[in-house]
């Protein structure tokens, strides 16, 4: 019986292979040469998987479930993928939208997905725009804060030129009038107050243990 | 004056003898038993067996349980270091008195059990067997005690031909 | 002078080979099998008087011999008894104990009346001196070329027949350990070597001895179990157990082991090197052989594998062997076992309700197989055992890799060793030769290398039946290493020589 037994457990076993050499990762993932880990695939992002820690160490590493591709016309920021610029999120990936066309009222935007015309400082020109958001995840993947003004909540766009490179450690005419610093080579929105005032992919940072009197600035990582 | 005069026949004399030490040391030398009186396998009369295999005595003697028509079988031994103990051993077992300790102690480590009994003299032996079902031990033929009866081996009676036991 | 010279050599070779004669009596009596015990069930009480028994190489011993292998029973008195005749005192006490060990009843039931537990005490230790050799100026870098001295084993075994057909094993190793062992901190001591040794410091200090300092060792329980003897062919064991499978993993102990260090597939636990459950054993006759087989049950692997499954799925194992006695004795086993090792914690999934649940932080199912062949045959050795080992994460409970690089890949591990020796005439000494080979599968395991080969050499000395001497020099070469990484820059050259004795 004993024989039986043993047999019945190899026989279960034997073309039970669970190791497959061709596809020994996760989907999404493939198999680093060098170290034989698994890593995501080009132009993919880990999906985390949704562990609460609610006293996180540093060092943690987050556990991750499966490696998805980004989908056409996005790109990987900050660990996930977004749109590029001209994109935004649809109910089916990417889409060209008219947001942050240019308007000068709302019958310009009509005929997109941002129907709303938010004007500039001078009330005569603005760019089209989504309103009703309650959070930057609203603002159709770009790279736009969800903001309360006078319509209500809308959909702001990063300043214009912020990011771009630029030549000058100071005011750089080049950047223009909404990211007007050249600070580490990129055009920058100076005179922030909170994070709330910097686009998403960016915090205020306070540049004051630079230079005594220096206003707070948005960038992608504060110094 | 004598180291003036050593010649290679002198080192190989001193090798020789160096070597025959060393080999009596590791005592793996076994003295034959003067009279090379057969041993004899004996049981109780009581017990239902009239022969048993080289096999199943080596079964038996490494501890294995060991069942022979329908008898567990007790297996008593001699005390180490007795010629009937050498001689069993090497002829059952295929080891020398040295190789039965090491063995013992490897299994002891490996936790696969113990040897079997040893029973201090024949009389005594005797008496155990006859009263114990199962018990099985050897002797040599010439000094079977009363109470027991003998065992072929494979068929064949100490001193035949073929006989396992020396 | 020619006369003086031939009576030296005469006088030489007589006084050799009578010594040798004389010697080798005294050793058939004087070799200790067994080792002493209180109960004296075997005969290590008689064997380990070193003074012998000088007399009785002709003869029997004397009935009335030193009852150490009677439990407790006076000197007996000379009875010629027939079948059936009436027993001596000291007959009728052996007959009751053999009775009750065999699990008889015995006439009226007397010899369970009779049966006293017994328990002995045994074990074995052993000492190392190493020596990394011939190391690259890299391996120097990492690895400490030092000669260094140890006590690496003192395990006790606690063995004791409880009651008819019952039997408890439990054994202890005794650890120096983790004092002075590299502890998990050694990643953060090598980029900040200021803030913490890498090692692992368990001293503390004395109440009793002005607060001075004492180093504190460790305990790792080994094996405890209890075993029941069902039938002949059946036993069944409960407890913590080594797993059975292979010949090293159950040969286990220093003074058994031919060379002082373990094969990688050994090592690098191919296996589970022990298991808690249930083991179900036997062999039966098949022929001459012997036949031989194991099964067995437990938690499997994990982090909290002696104390609880932290998954479903129980593990399973078993071995099949055949023992001959053809041309010496011959061995050869199949080995197998499965299960699924789960690392399960609890999160909050409820803060306002202070609700907690699982999640599996990893896990992975394994399966290892593994073959074995032993051939003895006079004073040749030799073994070869060959494992497989899969690792198969969960898709969603895939750890981070290993140096946070990455995540764990599935992955297939191969290994093999041979072992030849030949036990000579002279001093018991054994000269062996022992390759092995591993495949670990992955790179990042040996920091750029996925294979090894090592080549050792040694000796092996029964000095006495409960000592042994070795020495080996092992030499283990990366294959296939990435250029300019640690395994390329050379092999890893180790000297190892160890006294391990039986107690």
């Amino acid at each position: 019986m004993a024989l039986g037994v043993l047999a019945s457990v190899l026989i279960t076993w034997g073309p039970a292979c669970i190791y497959h050499a061709d596809d020994p990762c996760s989907p999404g993932e493939v198999q680093d040469p060098a170290s034989g880990n698994c890593v995501c695939a080009p132009n993919s992002v880990p999906v985390k998987r949704s562990i609460t820690v609610l006293m996180p160490q540093p060092g943690d590493q987050p556990l991750v479930s499966m490696c998805v591709p980004c989908g056409a016309n996005e790109e990987i920021v900050a660990g996930a993928c977004v749109c590029i610029a001209g994109y935004v999120k649809g109910t089916s990936g990417c889409l060209l939208s008219n947001l942050g066309v240019a308007c000068t009222s709302d019958d310009a935007c009509l005929g997109g997905e941002a129907s709303h015309c938010q004007l500039g400082a001078g009330g005569t020109t603005g760019y089209c725009t989504t309103t009703g958001c309650t959070s930057n995840g609203d603002c159709q993947g770009a790279n736009y804060a969800c903001v309360m003004g006078a319509p209500g909540s809308y959909c702001r766009r990063p300043p214009l030129n912020e990011g771009a490179v630029c030549t000058t450690q100071a005011i750089d005419p080049a950047c223009g009038a909404e990211a007007p610093l050249c600070l580490l080579g990129h055009c920058t929105f100076i005179g922030c107050a909170s994070d709330g005032d910097c686009s998403p992919s960016r915090k205020c940072c306070d540049l004051s243990k630079f230079q005594a009197g220096a206003p707070p600035a948005c960038q992608e990582t504060c110094l | 004056m004598l180291r003036q005069h050593f010649t290679a026949k002198d080192l190989l004399t001193l090798l020789v003898a160096g070597l025959a030490v060393a080999g009596a040391l590791t005592g793996r030398a076994h003295r034959a038993d003067a009279a090379d009186v057969p041993l004899a396998v004996i049981v109780g009369e009581a017990t239902p067996l009239t022969d048993v295999s080289k096999s199943t005595l080596r079964r038996a003697f490494l501890s294995e349980p060991t069942v022979e028509a329908g008898v567990k079988l007790l297996p008593l031994n001699h005390n180490p270091g007795t010629s009937e103990r050498s001689r069993f051993d090497s002829a059952i077992l295929g080891l020398q008195p040295d190789d039965m300790s090491r063995f013992w102690i490897d299994q002891r480590i490996r936790g696969q059990g113990s040897p079997p009994r040893a029973i201090p003299s024949v009389p005594l032996l005797g008496k155990l067997l006859a009263h114990l079902p199962g018990a099985i031990s050897y002797v040599k033929a010439t000094e079977i005690p009363a109470g027991v009866k003998v065992l072929t081996v494979d068929g064949r009676k100490p001193g035949q031909p073929g006989y396992a036991l020396p | 002078m020619k006369g003086a010279l031939t009576s030296f050599r005469v006088a030489v070779l007589a006084a050799s080979l009578s010594l040798a004669g004389a010697t080798t009596a005294s050793a058939q009596l004087t070799s200790p099998e067994t080792l002493p015990t209180p109960s004296g069930n075997d005969e290590g009480a008689d064997a380990g008087d070193p003074r012998g028994n000088a007399a009785g190489a002709a003869a029997p011993p004397p009935a009335s011999a030193p009852s150490d292998a009677t439990p407790g029973s006076p000197p007996a008195t000379p009875v010629t008894s027939t079948s059936g005749a009436e027993l001596d005192e000291e007959s009728a006490k052996y007959v009751a104990d053999l009775m009750a060990q065999t699990g008889g009843g015995g006439p009226g039931g007397a010899a369970k009346q009779a049966f006293s537990p017994s328990l002995k005490f045994y074990g074995f230790a052993d000492f190392m001196v190493q020596k990394y050799i011939l190391l690259s100026d890299p391996w120097k870098g990492a690895l400490n070329d030092n000669l260094s001295f140890g006590v690496s084993h003192i395990n006790l075994y606690a063995d004791a027949d409880i009651a008819p057909g019952w039997k408890s094993m439990i054994e202890v190793r005794f650890l120096f350990q983790p004092d002075g062992a590299t502890s998990g901190n050694i990643g953060h001591s090598t980029l900040d070597p200021l803030a913490t040794s890498g090692r692992t410091d368990s001293a503390t200090h004395d109440f009793y001895d002005s607060s001075r300092v004492v180093d504190l060792g460790g305990i790792a329980i080994a094996r405890a179990y209890v075993e029941y003897a069902l039938s002949p062919y059946l036993k069944v064991r409960a407890g913590h157990f080594l797993t059975p499978w292979g010949i090293w993993n159950v040969d286990h102990g220093s003074p058994v082991i031919i060379g002082p260090s373990k094969p990688y597939i050994v090592g690098e636990q191919f296996f589970p090197e022990s298991q808690t459950g249930f083991e179900l054993l036997g062999t039966a006759p098949v022929g001459d052989a012997t036949l031989g087989y194991h099964l067995t049950v437990s938690n499997g692997r994990g982090p909290a594998q002696v104390l609880e499954d932290l998954d479903g799925n129980k593990a399973l194992g078993g071995r099949l062997f055949l023992r001959g006695y053809w041309l010496g004795q011959i061995d050869i086993g199949a080995s197998a076992y499965g299960g699924t090792v789960t690392d399960r914690r609890q999160q909050v999934t409820d803060l306002a309700s202070q609700r907690v649940g699982w999640f599996d932080y990893s896990k992975y199912r394994e399966i290892s197989w593994a073959a074995d062949l032993r051939w003895l045959w006079k004073g040749l050795h030799f073994q070869s055992e060959a494992a497989l080992h899969d690792r198969a994460w969960d898709d969603n409970a895939r750890p981070p890799g290993q140096y946070n690089m990455g995540y764990q890949a599935d992955v297939r591990r191969l290994g093999m060793y041979s072992l030849v020796g030949y036990r000579l005439p002279w001093l018991n000494l054994m000269p062996y030769t022992l390759f092995s080979y591993y495949d670990a599968g992955l790179n990042v395991t040996f920091l750029g290398a996925h294979r090894i080969m090592a080549f050792a050499g040694g000796l092996n000395m029964r000095v006495t039946p409960t000592v042994v001497l070795k020495t080996e020099v092992q030499v283990g070469k990366f294959l296939g290493a990435v250029a300019g990484s640690l395994p390329a820059s050379g092999s890893v050259n180790i000297w190892s020589t160890q006294i391990a004795w039986a107690f």
